[in-house]
């Protein structure tokens, strides 16, 4: 019976069922959404953070006479590899072209089969062919040396009485192979330019066994960093088997390299380079998955906050229900019983139709590309983590429904069972937060939070741009605390601000819409608690898309600081330690577009007391005009406030301008400029001598600098942590003997295009003359790809700008629908009294234009501030904090337009119900 | 003598009447008569008590007369035109000129204060603020509540409230006052008072005052009674 009464409760009420069912669907939409959406992310995250991974597994012989040959097949057939190559790689001490050039050098040579250049996308043959009798040379050795195909080259090794002679057969290039380089012992990969590759059958015949005699020998000279030879297995695993989620991911590579080991106990040691990046991966994954959320979930809490109140739209109807019920008989525990029934109906029907709003909004958003991961058809569909969500955003629909739906109702009837009354007005008590003053404790709260993290030194940058950044979970109690504190408070004050303004807001609608307009605003502002809600709802939800705008604008364009930091300019242009160039290469540098160009000297192996540093050598006057400084990169050394901050740790410096701080270095030969963070180590301030210990490559010695200190930065252009030293480049050049640069700084006219079109030009002009490597925004961007700073916050941003305006718009329609339907009465005596439904329209009007105006303007300013605050929270992903907003102005506008549109389209569906309004029906209305 | 005899012309002037006036209502697939084809004729400055038990069709009939509801059959013509050819908008400015409501739960709104209630009426009408002001004090007089024009209806005792819906009713001068159970949820002191009270202004300003109610002593007091059962005319 209760089964059936409840199902005839749902399907009988086609309409309130529809309004609840919708509220809930969208709270759960929203919700199930963005979990998707991380779930997504997650996998994309992970996959991008393993794509530049060009080996998976390195095996390294612990001896250099272990059977790699013999290995590689029974490591390829076990469980979850699909690939293993052995390859031999062996130092050469000097490579000479046959018939003249000079001795190169050293290098290394790789021994491989000829299904190594299929199974490994690691090497590419640029000219030439792979010929078992012959070699491959790497690009660089080919310019460096003018060797062509068809050149013969002779290579001798250490401890190997005879050299060998090769015909070469191509030229390969080696941009890729960055992990060949990886050996047992060095974690960090020793690039070598001079490469030569040749055929395993052949290696083996001719220096197999004269490498092993020498790299065995216990009395040969060992020079460090030289390999004689290192048997190693290159394996390939099969990534579809990977987990998307990164930490399950590492825990399978990770088996995967002990499978490798326990197949040949002593012989093998592996290091994985997967690790590195599902590390990476997990630590972004995390962050990204706490963002999200944090970004989202406000939005979902009003979508939940909406269904309630359309649970409460149909609260009196359905007490009249009840106490039909209760008149025919029905015991408290039948009628408790059929609510429960009802709700749990609607309850499955909101959650499953939620879920459906949930993919539909991610594929409408996100776009094909971020949801090919989302069809179930597709194959890297993964049910697991699907469900997992599916199942997460399902109970929180039931939970909703419990809070919103059942609570409630059955607290109504609880009280109306004991008191035996029925209550024609809604009678609201002063709420708890009010009276305890929950707002202001919140915001006390959020205060202290904030003080802390910083004292904490939660918003330091960690300074590694494109690795992972650890964000503290108590980075977001700030913000939580506030928006908290916030919503209640603006609660509090809109709620204030119209009771004592019912004579002003009055005038004003009186102005704007005639007499009648005066009566609906006193009307309004009499009626201020229910308004205040209303527009506490909307303003919020609206504060959540500007505030999300503008952190993803602002997010977008610290991505382009960021890489325009890393970059330096607009393109850095890096010649190989092979083929130096003098500063005066920049002229060749000067095509159509550039504006100017500037070298950069750099020395990495300086000394300040005994420790290494990188001390970079600039010509001011071309450096200012082209590299990418802004003032905020620079602090006042000689400020009070600056010497206060460096004392005390803290990073309150006083600040200072480009112009200043490179005035002082130009006017100073021997001066240097520090970043803050070393000045602090060494205890040095400005005016202070200090002394380098710079490499001079023309007597191979260390020679004492004195400098002097003249200025301080926090960030120096070109990023890498170690610009730590910058002096005058041609003291530099005087101090090192050297006059090559380290790279070459070029700006553009800033246009997207110039800069692409220079790029490319740079590289087809160089590819056959001398490598070099050309980065400029959009490189970096790309590459950077596995970090924090480079996820795509559009997709979420999207989602919730639609969302935006569908709560928006649903919640004003709610809120006047509900409007109506509470005063169908007073309208009723409105009409009998003579009101047209014009003047009625009026009332509706003045009430939709208030909530309407005023969620604008409140929503605006908390959206905002809310921005600010994540901005300042989460600035500490990128390498130089935001200082100000990033205004989106066309999103905003269209954004308002939207907002606009949706509450016109609201008013003008509801005002239709006015029109269908009986007098005598409503009259009779308890 | 003209001008008296003019005057009992004007008086014996049918105001309101019907013709076979019939309402129905569907519930579900069932239709409930409320009011059978009633032939009635309401002369201008008359009072007249509708009685009769729940459900015989009085608040039917008050609803048919001020043009709130629509017959099934039948017409209703108020001053020789018949209510059916006004639309609803046309119907609104007949209710605002002509009639005045007062309601048994006196429906005044709660957000407006007792002076804003009486006003209301007049600013549909477009009367001046000043008019307005002046208006509401002499109804507020009219009704000795001059002393609380700036309460709001929850502070007020009922009878005030009705006291107040009877100030609203008269607002723009109307010349039918239809009353449904003014007294209704009234003790009978408080009742006694508003009847007094409505029967004066009536005599005052010769209004046309249909009242529905349950009190055979209220009825009792006015020219005419309507007695109905079933939706039938009994006695008139």
């Amino acid at each position: 019976m209760t089964l059936t009464y409840a199902w005839k409760l749902v399907t009988r009420n086609p309409r309130r069922t529809f309004t609840y069912l919708f509220g809930l669907a969208l709270a759960v939409g929203l919700f199930s959404g963005i979990l998707f959406f991380v779930d997504v992310t997650a996998r994309q995250m992970t996959a991008t953070a393993i794509a530049p991974v060009k080996i998976d597994i390195i095996a390294h012989g612990t001896k250099p006479d272990v059977n790699i040959a013999d290995a590689a097949p029974t490591i390829a057939n076990d469980r979850g590899v699909s690939a293993a190559e052995p390859v031999y790689a062996a130092d050469f001490t000097s490579a000479v072209k046959l018939n003249g050039g000079h001795p190169s050098p050293a290098g290394r040579m790789f021994a491989i089969q000829p299904s190594y250049f299929q199974t490994f996308d690691v090497l590419q043959i640029s000219e030439g062919t792979f010929d078992a009798s012959g070699a491959l040379i790497s690009e660089a050795m080919a310019i460096a040396q003018n060797i062509k195909v068809g050149d013969s080259i002779q290579l001798a090794f250490g401890g190997v009485n005879n050299p060998v002679s090769l015909p070469v057969t191509g030229i390969i290039n080696m941009d890729n192979a960055d992990a060949l380089f990886a050996t047992a012992t060095e974690a960090e990969n020793a690039i070598v330019s001079d490469v030569v590759i040749v055929d395993q059958s052949w290696f083996r015949v001719n220096l197999l066994q004269p490498l092993t005699a020498v790299a065995l020998d216990p009395n040969a000279i060992v020079i460090p960093g030289f390999i004689p030879l290192d048997p190693q297995i290159h394996i390939r695993i099969n990534r579809d088997l990977l987990p998307g989620d990164p930490t399950l991911a590492a825990i399978h590579a990770e088996s995967l390299r002990r499978g490798v080991e326990r197949l040949f106990p002593g012989q093998l040691k592996s290091s994985d380079n997967l690790s590195g990046a599902f590390k990476a991966a997990k630590a972004d994954v995390l962050s990204a998955k706490i963002l999200f959320i944090f970004l989202g979930l406000p939005g979902v809490a009003l979508a939940a906050y909406l269904s309630k109140f359309a649970a409460e739209l149909f609260a009196e109807s359905q007490r009249r229900e009840i106490s039909i019920l209760r008149t025919r008989g029905a015991t408290p525990a039948q009628i408790t019983g059929i609510v429960a029934v009802t709700s749990v109906f609607l309850a499955i029907g909101g959650s499953a139709l939620g879920l459906f709003f949930g993919i539909l909004t991610l594929f409408a958003s996100a776009g094909t590309q971020i949801t090919s991961n989302l069809n179930p058809f597709g194959p890297n569909f993964d049910w697991n983590v699907f469900a997992n969500s599916a199942a997460i955003a399902f109970a929180a629909g039931l939970v909703l429904t419990f809070l919103a739906a059942f609570l409630p109702t059955f607290g109504a009837l609880r009280r109306e069972i004991t008191q035996e009354r029925r209550t024609i007005r809604r009678v609201e008590a002063e709420p708890f937060w009010k009276r305890s003053y929950l707002d202001f404790i919140l915001i006390g709260v959020a205060i202290i939070s904030l003080y802390i993290t910083q004292l904490n030194g939660g918003f330091k940058p960690s300074g590694n741009e494109g690795t992972a950044i650890t964000l503290s979970v108590y980075i977001f109690l700030t913000p939580f605390f506030a928006w908290t504190g916030l919503t209640l408070l603006v609660l509090r004050l809109v709620e204030k601000g119209l009771a004592a303004s019912s004579n002003q807001i009055g005038s004003f609608f009186r102005h704007l819409l005639g007499e009648i307009g005066e009566v609906a605003g006193k009307s309004l502002a009499r009626r201020a608690s229910r308004i205040s809600a209303a527009v506490t709802i909307i303003a919020l939800t609206l504060s959540f898309g500007v505030s999300l705008a503008l952190f993803q604008k602002t997010y977008a364009n610290e991505k382009q600081l960021d890489s325009q930091y890393i970059v330096g300019a607009d393109i850095r242009f890096t010649p190989a330690l092979n083929t130096p160039q003098g500063a005066g290469f920049a002229t060749q540098l000067q095509h159509p577009g550039v504006v100017s160009v500037t070298g950069v000297a750099r020395d990495p192996v300086a000394l300040v007391g005994s420790e290494k540093n990188t001390v970079y050598g600039i010509d001011v006057a071309s450096f200012r005009k082209t590299a990418y400084l802004p003032d905020s990169f620079f602090v006042d050394g000689n400020a009070q406030q600056t010497i206060d901050a460096m004392t005390n740790r803290s990073t309150k410096y006083a600040a200072g301008s480009a112009k200043q701080v490179l005035d002082a270095l130009a006017n100073t030969p021997d001066g240097v400029i520090i970043s803050v963070e070393q000045a602090e180590k060494y205890n040095i301030r400005l005016g202070d001598p200090v002394l380098l210990r710079i490499y001079n490559r023309s007597t191979n010695q260390y020679t004492d600098v004195q400098t002097q200190a003249v200025g301080l930065f926090v960030y120096f252009p070109t990023s890498a942590q170690d610009s730590d030293f910058i002096i005058n480049r041609d003291f530099m050049i005087k101090s090192s003997g050297y006059t090559a640069m380290n790279y070459f700084l070029i700006k553009t006219d800033g246009n997207p295009q110039t800069i692409a079109n220079l790029t490319s030009n740079f590289t087809a002009q160089y590819k056959n003359v001398m490598p070099v490597r050309i980065q400029n925004i959009d490189t970096v961007v790309k590459t950077e790809s596995s970090s924090l700073t480079s996820l795509n916050l559009s997709g979420l941003g999207a989602m919730e700008r639609l969302y935006t305006i569908v709560v928006v718009s649903m919640g004003l329609a709610i809120f006047l629908l509900a409007m109506i339907n509470e005063r169908q009465r007073e309208f009723g005596a409105m009409r009998a009294l003579g009101a047209n439904l014009n003047h009625l329209r009026r009332f509706l009007f003045t009430e939709a234009l208030a909530i309407g105006g005023l969620s604008l303007v409140i929503g605006a300013g908390v959206g905002v501030l809310l921005a600010r605050l994540l901005v300042l929270l989460l600035g500490v992903i990128f390498t130089i904090p935001a200082q100000t907003l990033s205004w989106p102005g066309l999103e905003l506008l269209s954004l308002a337009l939207f907002v606009v549109a949706g509450m016109v389209i609201s008013v003008a569906i509801i005002s239709r119900r006015l029109s269908t309004l009986k007098i005598v029906e409503a009259l009779r209305e308890l | 003598m003209s001008d008296s005899i003019s005057a009992i012309a004007r008086e014996e002037e049918t105001v309101l009447q019907t013709t076979n006036l019939r309402r129905e209502y569907q519930m579900g697939r069932e239709s409930i008569l409320a009011l059978g084809g009633l032939d009635i004729s309401i002369q201008r400055g008359q009072f007249v008590a509708i009685m009769g038990p729940s459900g015989s069709g009085k608040s039917t009939l008050l609803n048919l007369l001020g043009g709130l509801d629509q017959p099934t059959e039948g017409k209703v013509i108020l001053d020789g035109h018949d209510l059916s050819e006004y639309s609803e908008e046309e119907l609104a400015t007949i209710r605002r000129e002509e009639m005045g409501f007062i309601f048994q739960r006196h429906d005044l709104f709660p957000v407006l204060t007792a002076r804003e209630n009486i006003e209301f009426p007049m600013l549909l009408n477009d009367v001046s603020i000043e008019d307005r002001r002046a208006r509401s004090e002499q109804l507020l007089n009219l009704v000795g509540l001059a002393d609380k024009a700036d309460a709001l209806p929850e502070e007020l005792s009922g009878g005030q409230q009705q006291r107040i819906g009877i100030a609203r009713a008269l607002a723009n001068e109307a010349t039918i006052l239809l009353a449904d159970e003014p007294t209704g949820n009234l003790d009978s002191l408080t009742s006694e008072e508003i009847i007094g009270s409505l029967i004066e202004v009536k005599r005052a300003r010769n209004l046309t005052l249909i009242m529905v109610t349950h009190d055979s002593e209220v009825a009792a007091r006015a020219d005419r009674i309507l007695q109905l059962k079933d939706g039938q005319l009994l006695s008139s």
